[in-house]
Order: C-alpha cells, then sequence, then structure tokens
C-alpha cells in the first residue's frame, strides 16, 4: 500500500472508523467533531497526520464563495490505499482489544492430544 | 390647554422611546458584532502559532468551518456563537508539539538541506559543520543514505540537532558530554522527540521526559538549565520554511508494498 505508517492511537481509530462507515463520503472537520464527539484540538492534529501519511486527502469544497457569501469550507476523504489500510488496522485493534470471550469448559482431551 | 400639553407629552414621550429604541438596537448591533468577532480573533491566534508556511492555509479552513458553525447550525444565536467559541478555544489547545504537525512540514520527505542553509538556521560556521561531520557527530543524513558523496544534504532532524548541540556548547557543555547527549537522541522516534527536555548542570546532561522528572533534577542538583527539544523544533522549522530545500526523486522502496 502506498501509505506511511501511521501510529494507531484510539483518537485515530475512532476517527477512521468513522471515515469507514461511508467511505466514499468526504468530510467537515466540524462534522466529523460532532460525529466523533472530539474537540477541535484533538482532532485536526490527527487529521493532519492522515494526511501526512496519505490515508486521507484533504479537498477544498467546490463552491463560489462570493455568491454563497461564505468560504469554501475543507473536506477529508479516504484515499483509496487509506480505504485498505484502515480496515486492516482496525481489524487488528479490534482484535487486540476484544474482551476475552467467557471461559468455555474444557472438553474431555480425546481426540486433542498432540 | 390640557389637550395640547397632552399632545406635546404624547410627541415627547414617543421621540423618547423611539431614541431609546434606536440607541439600544445600535448598542446590541456593537455588542454582537464586537462579541462576534472573539472566536476569529482567537483562530487568529491559534493559527500564529503554526510555521509561516502553514499558518494561511490552515487559518483559512478554521475561518470557513467557523463561520458554518456560527452562521449555519441549528439553534439560536448565542448558541451558536457559544458553540463557535468552543471551536475556537479547541484550536487554541492545541500543544505545540502537535501544531507542527498542522505545519505539513514532512521530516521524511526525500531531500535535504545544503550546508549553507545548514549553518545559517543551526547558527554555527562551515568549519564546525565540517569538523562535527568528519569525527560522526553529525553527519548529513540525505546523502549518506543515497550514496552519492558529491553532495551533503542535511535532512531536518540533522539540523535540529545542530542546533541542539551548538546552544550546548555555547553555556560550556563538553564535546563529550554532547557527543553522549546526540548518541542518545539518535535511538529515539520522531515521536517522542517533541516531549523530551534536555537539562544540564554544566558539566552532564539529563534527558527528561515529563515534568515531573524535571522537579526532581531541580531539586537534586543546582544551577541547571533546559532546553525543551519541542520548541526548538518550531524555531527550526519556521526558518526553513523560508529557505530552500533540494528536493530528491522519490525512490521506491521495493520492500514497502
Amino acid at each position: 500500500l502506498n501509505v506511511q505508517d501511521v501510529r494507531m492511537t484510539l483518537t485515530v481509530a475512532r476517527i477512521l472508523r468513522e471515515f469507514l462507515s461511508d467511505p466514499s463520503e468526504a468530510r467537515y472537520g466540524y462534522d466529523l467533531m460532532q460525529a466523533t464527539g472530539f474537540p477541535s484540538g484533538k482532532l485536526y492534529p490527527s487529521l493532519a497526520k492522515l494526511v501526512g501519511a496519505g490515508w486521507l486527502l484533504r479537498e477544498e469544497e467546490q463552491i463560489d464563495p462570493a455568491r454563497e457569501g461564505r468560504p469554501a469550507r475543507r473536506l477529508y476523504r479516504l484515499s483509496d490505499d487509506g480505504i485498505e489500510a484502515a480496515r486492516c488496522e482496525l481489524a487488528v485493534l479490534s482484535r487486540q482489544i476484544s474482551p476475552p470471550g467467557p471461559r468455555l469448559a474444557r472438553l474431555p482431551a480425546e481426540g486433542y492430544g498432540t | 390647554v390640557s389637550a395640547n400639553l397632552a399632545i406635546v407629552v404624547a410627541f415627547v414621550m414617543l421621540a423618547v422611546t423611539m431614541i431609546l429604541g434606536t440607541l439600544s438596537a445600535m448598542c446590541r448591533k456593537e455588542i454582537e458584532t464586537r462579541i462576534g468577532r472573539i472566536p476569529y480573533a482567537l483562530i487568529r491566534l491559534a493559527a500564529a502559532r503554526l510555521p509561516r508556511e502553514a499558518c494561511d492555509d490552515v487559518a483559512l479552513e478554521w475561518r470557513a468551518e467557523l463561520d458554518f458553525i456560527v452562521r449555519d447550525t441549528d439553534g439560536l444565536p448565542i448558541t451558536r456563537l457559544l458553540r463557535g467559541m468552543r471551536y475556537a478555544m479547541g484550536l487554541l489547545r492545541v500543544p505545540p508539539g502537535t501544531a507542527r504537525e498542522l505545519s505539513g512540514i514532512d521530516e521524511t520527505v526525500t531531500g535535504g538541506y545544503r550546508p549553507p542553509t545548514v549553518c545559517h538556521v543551526a547558527g554555527i560556521n562551515f568549519r564546525q559543520l565540517e569538523y562535527w561531520a568528519r569525527i560522526g557527530l553529525i553527519e548529513p543524513s540525505v546523502c549518506a543514505a543515497l550514496g552519492s558523496g558529491s553532495q551533503w544534504l542535511y535532512s531536518f532532524r540533522d539540523i535540529l540537532v545542530l542546533k541542539l548541540v551548538k546552544r550546548l556548547l555555547d553555556v560550556g557543555i563538553s564535546l563529550q558530554q554532547i557527543w553522549a547527549a546526540v548518541q542518545h537522541l539518535r535511538d529515539r522516534a520522531s515521536e517522542d522527540f517533541a516531549q523530551v527536555s534536555l537539562m544540564s548542570d554544566g558539566v552532564s546532561v539529563y534527558e527528561c521526559t515529563s515534568a515531573y522528572e524535571v522537579v526532581d533534577l531541580l531539586a537534586s542538583r543546582q544551577g541547571l538549565f533546559g532546553i525543551k527539544l519541542d520548541g526548538l523544533w518550531q524555531e527550526v522549522a519556521g526558518q526553513l520554511a523560508e529557505l530552500p530545500a533540494i528536493r530528491l526523486p522519490k525512490q521506491d522502496h521495493p520492500g514497502d508494498a
């Protein structure tokens, strides 16, 4: 994959999870703040990290600022490799932190010998 | 007469009401405008802490989001304003260590800086640079990595360390002690780099990664001074943003795929 490694913190994972809910959709920063519940100061550094590593693409909103009467916002979207990398990383993470299942009663050892 | 008086009184009252109404409207407008400006000022403040290269772009993004929050989200004006305020305050709380990530200065980029630039930023002269490379204290890592001896290229991190060495020398630390500190830093990952403070009592150099360690050291020794790598990082990034870098074609690493 043509992306760099990103240190997988829970913040990063939560953001990736949000993007993966619809990988083709581009999201605004404020939109993500609401979806993840992170304050701006926590969100933006992580987004920048992901953009820097090639997981996310940062685009400018396609509007005419003069007509809309507001500046164009920035949008973030997963890159193709980012989608794959994110799925992979989240799968690994979820395996690592999922609680252990209930202990099963030990079966009789017949047929399980080494 | 009394009818006339009544008319005059009514007229005066009407005028007073109108004047008061206008005044209060003006006051409200004034207060509204002034309060409304606060989050924008906070954003400017937050963006000003970033290296200049990224400052404008990031500030534009934040402003656009704030515009949206203040105007187009649902809720009454004060709710929206508070929301905007919280947004702007959050940005102010981005720790300086992570602020540099927003600046987009990527130390992993293939390429580097030529000696004149390096000397200028690190505040050393060419003879020092050359001497330190020769004795192996800090060598130009980009050129070493590419195996081309003809051109010396220093990475961002090299420059950071050079500047650090210069600072330590200036306060009279021996080259031997500095050498030990540099060797130690070499093994550190970049993410941790920003958390490190180097403390010195003028003889030895100590590495602290938390405020507690700093306090401990201060309690046990005298005449300590310290350098926060985080601050040094910002300084170097700020200076480099305005100077030319030599970019090399990105090389494909077969193993990375």
